[in-house]
């Protein structure tokens, strides 16, 4: 798994390339704090046209930041997700909770 | 031991005796006056006499031998000590005993004193060279060998047979006995050159043994002295008295010569030695580093133990003025830096030097013997070293780290210690990566057992029996895969022909996953038998999981009441797998579809808006199945998931068989699908069927 991340203005931007299981799961929580902790972000996006897979503990880590986004009211938006990944998000019900959406400019509309 | 030392005992009265004996007929001889008296009244034939003499001699011989056998254990400096008191202590008595004769006492002055004092002073005498001759005997075989060892018994031997021809040839030189006794003298003299033990004393040993051995030779020349001056064989009146002359003892003349050559050769070569003490003891040195390190490699776990050993030998063997250490882990990380009477950044400050001047310290060891002639020396500041050593570690091709050692001086490193530091280096690496290997089998070890015991507390948390009821028949499969994952389901007989289902997915590793599966079959367990609505009992289950999951783990449910009675279902779906559902009448199976979201995801009272409960009316014929994400994620062949629909198909196609016989063909199925009959993840399937 690759995971890169560029700041736009407000805006961190993570892009995700490959699968997210146990072993690289702690790269993602890693930039998702390193996005929170920067200044002046009030945006995250995560990019997941490349993302193949997403295993428990990927989705585990995703979820345990949403409490503390809402407290920090930071958005955070994915885009760009295959049918396959976008049904475990809302199975799981993260899709009442996590915005995804189409593509970035959706996301940049929010 | 006590044999040994009753037989010395036994030699010890022999020659008492002996000696006392020729004491009492050396004093009946001399009473009328000496040597040339040949019809005294009192004569005792001289046979006689020196008969005693010569077995005290042998017996005493034979005691101090046996003694010295009975001791173990060279230390050699004890020895010649104890050599050296035994010959003050038999010198000072002579004297003692001679000054007698000087007291201006009537009788002091009588033939047969002289005779006894002389007598007596022959005893010490006697003792004096059996102790000395044993102590040089053990020197000379510290290192024996067996030619060596059949040399000294022979002269023993040939000592013994010197003996007995004394004692026939007294007052009779034949030419052959002389030539005998001068080859003999010889002998004793080539077996002397046996001084290995000179070499095993440090400097300040080698002085004190010098000491010890130069006063034993000045005894000895005094103890030869007075035998000299008391013969007969030089012109003097007064030794015509004496009745006995040990000064032509041949045994005896054999002894001194042997006594004094050794005490000279030896301290010849202590004196010869003493420059080249210090590399003596300082390769002893060597050998004995190499011992410490070996025993720390083998009692030490931590690696830090090793890296303190490798550098205060390394410092100490080539006589560095400092040192410095730094070692990588596995992942070639920097781990530890020690250093010596060295500043840490005057060690960086070479390492960069060295890399200016295209200097590898990793690849191979090096020497800079002077630092001053490489480029950008003058970059460095305040450097205490001029000279440097520096080796690697390495271990199968793994790089670990650097030895570096300093000196203030240019040139300052002799390269004899580069080989051995190479060595102590090379079983430093060895053993570091030893200990590594060992920590992480060890750490494997106890992984596995982790995960052994997650997994046979896992299987005991899974339902033995399902419930049983004539309306309904319930099969279940679940298989783990090797890791320890967490599929979780079970029954429950909530109350009159209501029957309780539930399948879940308790994500986590190890020994978390088991524990997590723990708690939540204790919550469901509790709720299932006091809540009835399957919404109420997620939110208070995802109430209660709340406080013991741990921040990224969730669990997804899905739970089911079936009442009999009245048939109705009741389901709610936190975030599990949407349940699927055969309805007889319309000859279809479909996926419920239900809103809901997974436990310990939204830790609040939030939650409840989340899920909801699905009723819906069951009769003869209606059939469910439950499943977990190992199936319908379950990897192909071909690259794609099994998926929903062929779970769908297969369920709905196989409707008529009974729900073991429908779980075992879409086993198969899945099998097939991936290729393999083995599957990664948890693959769990619940069917159950409406009589």
């Amino acid at each position: 798994m690759e995971i890169t991340a560029i700041t736009e203005g407000s805006n961190y931007i993570i892009q995700i390339d490959g699968d997210v299981d146990a072993s690289s799961s702690i790269y993602v929580d890693q930039q998702i704090r390193d996005a929170i902790d920067k200044e002046n972000i009030d945006h995250i996006l995560v990019d997941c046209d490349e993302l193949n897979y997403i295993s428990s503990a990927g989705l585990g880590v995703f979820m345990s930041y949403i409490s503390e986004l809402n407290e920090k009211s930071i958005k955070m938006t994915l885009y760009g997700l295959s049918d396959k990944v976008k049904h475990v998000f809302q199975i799981l019900g993260l899709d009442n909770l996590m915005s995804i959406v189409k593509d970035k400019a959706e996301a940049l509309s929010r | 031991m006590t044999n040994n030392q009753n037989i010395a005992r036994l030699y010890l009265s022999g020659s008492i005796i002996s000696w006392l004996v020729f004491f009492v007929i050396t004093f009946y001889s001399s009473i009328d006056g000496g040597f040339d008296q040949v019809h005294a009244s009192r004569y005792v034939s001289p046979f006689y006499r020196d008969a005693f003499f010569n077995l005290f001699i042998l017996l005493s011989f034979l005691y101090f031998k046996a003694k010295s056998e009975a001791v173990i254990g060279t230390n050699f400096n004890d020895l010649l000590w104890d050599g050296f008191m035994t010959s003050s202590l038999m010198i000072v008595a002579l004297v003692l005993n001679q000054q007698l004769s000087y007291l201006d006492v009537e009788f002091f002055k009588e033939d047969i004193f002289k005779n006894t004092i002389y007598a007596v002073n022959g005893l010490f005498l006697f003792v004096f060279i059996g102790k000395i001759f044993f102590v040089f005997k053990k020197l000379i075989l510290y290192q024996k060998s067996k030619k060596l060892l059949f040399g000294w018994n022979l002269y023993e031997i040939l000592l013994a047979v010197c003996l007995v021809i004394s004692h026939f040839e007294i007052d009779h030189f034949h030419l052959n006995t002389l030539i005998f006794v001068g080859a003999l003298a010889i002998y004793g003299l080539i077996l002397s050159m046996n001084m290995n033990w000179v070499a095993y004393l440090n400097f300040k040993q080698k002085l004190k043994g010098a000491l010890l051995l130069f006063i034993i030779l000045f005894i000895t020349g005094t103890f030869m002295y007075y035998l000299y001056t008391h013969s007969h064989l030089i012109e003097n009146p007064e030794n015509r008295i004496l009745v006995n002359d040990i000064s032509q003892h041949f045994f005896v003349i054999v002894i001194f010569l042997f006594i004094m050559f050794y005490c000279i050769a030896s301290i010849l070569v202590i004196l010869f030695n003493l420059p080249t003490s210090s590399v003596f003891e300082q390769k002893l040195g060597e050998v004995f580093n190499f011992q410490k390190l070996s025993q720390s490699i083998r009692t030490t776990k931590d690696e830090r133990e090793i890296y303190d050993v490798l550098l205060e030998i390394s410092v100490h063997t080539a006589l560095a003025d400092g040192a410095w250490l730094e070692i990588a882990d596995r992942q070639k990380k920097y781990k530890a830096f020690l250093n010596y009477q060295l500043e840490k950044y005057d060690a960086f400050e070479l390492k960069k030097l060295f890399k200016r001047n295209n200097q590898d310290i990793k690849g191979n060891y090096q020497y800079f013997s002077n630092l001053s002639k490489m480029k950008y020396y003058d970059r460095l500041i305040d450097n205490p070293a001029k000279s440097v050593l520096t080796f690697p570690l390495y271990t199968s091709n793994k790089f670990i780290g650097v030895l570096g050692l300093i000196k203030h001086i240019p040139d300052g490193f002799n390269t004899e210690s580069i080989e051995i530091i190479k060595s102590f280096v090379g079983q430093a690496s060895v053993s570091i990566e030893n200990s590594r290997l060992l920590n992480e089998a060890i750490q494997n070890e106890r992984y596995k057992e982790e995960l052994k015991i997650a997994k046979t507390v896992q299987e005991n948390l899974l339902p033995k029996l399902l419930t049983f009821d004539k309306k309904i028949e319930i099969s279940a499969l679940s298989i783990p895969a090797d890791d320890v994952g967490g599929d979780y389901y079970d029954t429950f007989d909530v109350a009159d022909e209501v029957i309780g289902v539930i399948i879940g997915d308790v994500s986590g590793h190890g020994t978390s996953a088991a524990f997590n599966m723990a708690q939540v079959k204790g919550v469901f367990q509790g709720l299932m038998q006091q809540v009835s609505s399957p919404d109420e009992i997620l939110t208070m289950a995802n109430r209660a999981l709340s406080n013991c999951l741990n921040a990224q783990s969730f669990v997804t449910i899905t739970v089911l009441m079936i009442d009999l009675k009245n048939g109705l279902i009741n389901v709610a779906r936190g975030g599990h797998c949407p349940t699927l559902f055969y309805n007889s009448n319309a000859g279809e199976a479909d996926f419920l579809n239900i809103k809901g979201l997974g436990l310990g995801i939204l830790r609040d009272e939030s939650y409840k808006d989340f899920v909801q409960s699905y009723t819906c009316e069951i009769k003869q014929g209606d059939q469910i199945m439950l499943y977990t994400d190992g199936v319908v994620e379950a990897v192909g062949s071909d690259g794609n998931d099994y998926g929903y629909e062929r779970i769908k198909e297969k369920f709905q196609g196989n409707i008529n068989l009974n729900s073991q016989e429908i779980i075992d063909i879409v086993k198969r199925d899945v099998l097939e699908f991936c290729g393999t009959t083995k599957l990664e993840d948890d693959f769990t399937l619940l069917c159950i069927k409406i009589l």
